[in-house]
């Protein structure tokens, strides 16, 4: 599984959203872009999940995404989007993670005790066992996040993309979270705002500034305190111990 | 707050899918058999029952006028606000799925007034004559599906209830003006029924010959909703996460705006337009059979056929021998309902 984004423009009227972004992304690891409100990750995202015309720059295995079958896009992306339809469809957390099922089902076909084992499963994973008959609109934030996640894990896909999962969770749902994530087989892109959660969760950063690529490497190569004060207009003080490196602000 | 919405957790209402589809039916199969026995002329059961049992031998029994009440007048007139209602009930919940909605509906969102405007223009005017004796049911196909493509187009990307709900009205003011316009052109006054006909609908008049293409689209109806269940459940999660989740929205929206338009076509030009069913049933049934389609299209086909029933068979006695249109009296119950919805949206708005 290869996702290539090759020269992606975007540009609404005069306002240039994405300036010339090559990415790559494959394997399994955790792949987290960061930038200031306005850089451009949501709109990146955006392209990768087929919601806005890309024009033949991003590639799913090398194919043109906006030429793949939905289905079966559907069957090697899930997509965990920002916004949340806020209106309580009355749909409980099992039919809703069932849902993750359907890019594998025909038009007659239903669904069955297999999607109802991995649904049990993904439940399980989450912490939802106990949760499955409550309606999605009478819970709270970060419990909706991970009945959303629970449904990407079920439609088993080789890549997971979130953004900005962590917003509104508080401290323990975002630990536990970016946990559920870094245990999952598979590649995981994200879009964040923590830095603090980058450094630590994820293995492989772009830096993305007024739609422009600025930096891109591990976090121990890209955290320096000089882009990240070129980037956020903010000073940070870099502390490295080995590998795992910590910001503070100030 | 939480107490507020934990009283509405009631799963199922406790009902399993089975027991509630067999007490739907029941009701449905009582008051069907019940509007037999009312309207302006008053029967005994005992005769009701001596004449069916005549007519499911195949013979005419001794009373030739009771006969004709019941056989010819009364049966296919209930049989026609029973596919009416459940046509309408689930019609109602397609649109308000396709919409994401709880207000939206045939008359609500003007697809009923643009069926009727095409029925009138096929009788009155002669439009879409080359399709012969199908012109009246053809003319309202075209028109409730330019009355929807009018609203949705018109909604575009806005998320707003109140919006689609104000545009619909104002498509549906225009057509039912359109209509009342082409009534009142008609050189002859037998051409067409009245412009109230057409407006607040009637079931007086229909014979067992307009009843096979109101089941046939019954059927057809229930079946594709069996069929695309799955979809329609999808786009309860919203329309961005349905396509990435795998569905073609677009294409999904287009034939159900297509089927929901030709149901109504079907509807309206039998009986005229009958406003609010697809909206109090579907919003009463989702308490009892949840939201996913497949039990909800048929719970809501049972209660709005029994629904419709009673309604026509209030409609046919309230004022005996005179009727009431049956659209005044789904209005009756149906508007306060609507009020209720749009007063619990904004509310929720707020919070």
């Amino acid at each position: 599984m290869k996702i290539e984004i090759k020269n992606l423009d975007y540009r609404i009227g005069k306002k240039q959203l994405l300036n010339n972004i090559s990415m790559e992304f494959s394997g399994k690891r955790m792949i987290g872009l960061l930038g200031p409100n306005g850089s451009g990750k949501t709109t990146l995202l955006r392209h990768l999940y087929r919601e806005l015309p890309s024009k033949g720059a991003v590639c799913v295995d090398g194919q043109d995404i906006a030429d793949c079958n939905r289905r079966a896009l559907a069957q090697k992306i899930a997509v965990m989007a920002q916004r949340m339809s806020q209106t309580d469809s009355g749909l409980t957390v099992s039919d809703i993670v069932q849902m993750g099922r359907y890019p594998y089902k025909g038009l007659l076909e239903q669904y069955d005790e297999q999607d109802e084992r991995m649904v049990e499963e993904a439940l399980a994973r989450t912490g939802l066992t106990e949760l499955r008959h409550r309606r999605l609109g009478t819970m709270s934030g970060g419990e909706v996040q991970r009945a959303m996640i629970a449904k990407c894990f079920v439609q088993d896909p080789e890549v997971i993309i979130l953004d900005e999962p962590t917003n509104h969770l508080d401290i323990k749902y975002k630990l536990e979270l970016m946990q559920l994530l870094t245990d999952y087989d598979g590649l995981v892109i994200l879009t964040l705002h923590d830095l603090d959660l980058a450094a630590r969760y994820c293995d492989y950063l772009y830096i993305l500034k007024d739609g422009s690529l600025c930096a891109e490497g591990k976090p121990a190569e890209v955290l320096t305190e000089e882009l990240l004060e070129q980037v956020f207009e903010v000073h940070f003080h870099v502390m490295r111990d080995g590998d795992q490196i910590y910001l503070n602000i100030g | 707050m939480e107490s507020r919405q934990s009283k509405v957790i009631r799963k199922n209402g406790g009902l399993s899918p089975i027991f509630l589809i067999l007490l739907l039916i029941l009701i449905t199969a009582a008051v069907g058999i019940g509007s037999l026995f009312v309207g302006s002329v008053r029967l005994d059961v005992s005769e009701v029952l001596g004449i069916l049992a005549d007519a499911l031998k195949g013979r005419k029994g001794e009373n030739a006028n009771l006969w004709n009440l019941i056989i010819r007048i009364r049966l296919p007139r209930i049989l026609m606000t029973l596919l009416a209602g459940a046509i309408l009930s689930v019609v109602g919940i397609l649109m308000q799925t396709i919409t994401r909605n709880p207000l939206a509906e045939p008359f609500v969102l003007g697809v009923s007034s643009g069926a009727s405007t095409g029925a009138v223009g096929a009788i009155v005017l002669g439009w879409c004559s080359f399709m012969g004796n199908g012109k009246t049911f053809f003319a309202a196909f075209v028109g409730s599906f330019a009355a929807i493509v009018i609203v949705l187009l018109l909604q575009g990307r806005s998320a707003s209830p109140v919006r689609l709900v104000l545009t619909g009205m104002g498509v549906s003011s225009f057509f039912q003006a359109a209509t009342t316009l082409i009534v009142y052109s008609a050189q002859n006054e037998s051409q067409s029924r009245s412009a109230m006909f057409w407006i607040t609908g009637s079931f007086s008049g229909v014979s067992w010959k307009d009843l096979p293409l109101p089941l046939a689209a019954f059927l057809l109806l229930l079946l594709f909703c069996q069929i695309i269940g799955k979809e329609l459940d999808l786009l309860l999660l919203g329309q961005t996460a349905a396509a990435q989740t795998g569905l073609n929205v677009r294409r999904l929206q287009l034939i159900v705006v297509a089927a929901a338009s030709a149901a109504v076509a079907v509807i309206v030009a039998e009986s005229g337009v009958i406003g609010f069913v697809g909206l109090i049933i579907p919003h009463i049934m989702r308490k009892f059979a949840g939201v996913k389609h497949r039990l909800l299209v048929l719970a809501s086909a049972l209660g709005g056929a029994a629904f419709l029933a009673a309604a026509d068979s209030i409609a046919r006695t309230v004022f005996a021998p005179r009727e009431v249109p049956i659209g005044i009296m789904t209005s009756f119950v149906g508007a306060p309902i609507f009020i209720l919805i749009i007063k619990r949206a904004y509310s929720e708005d707020r919070d």
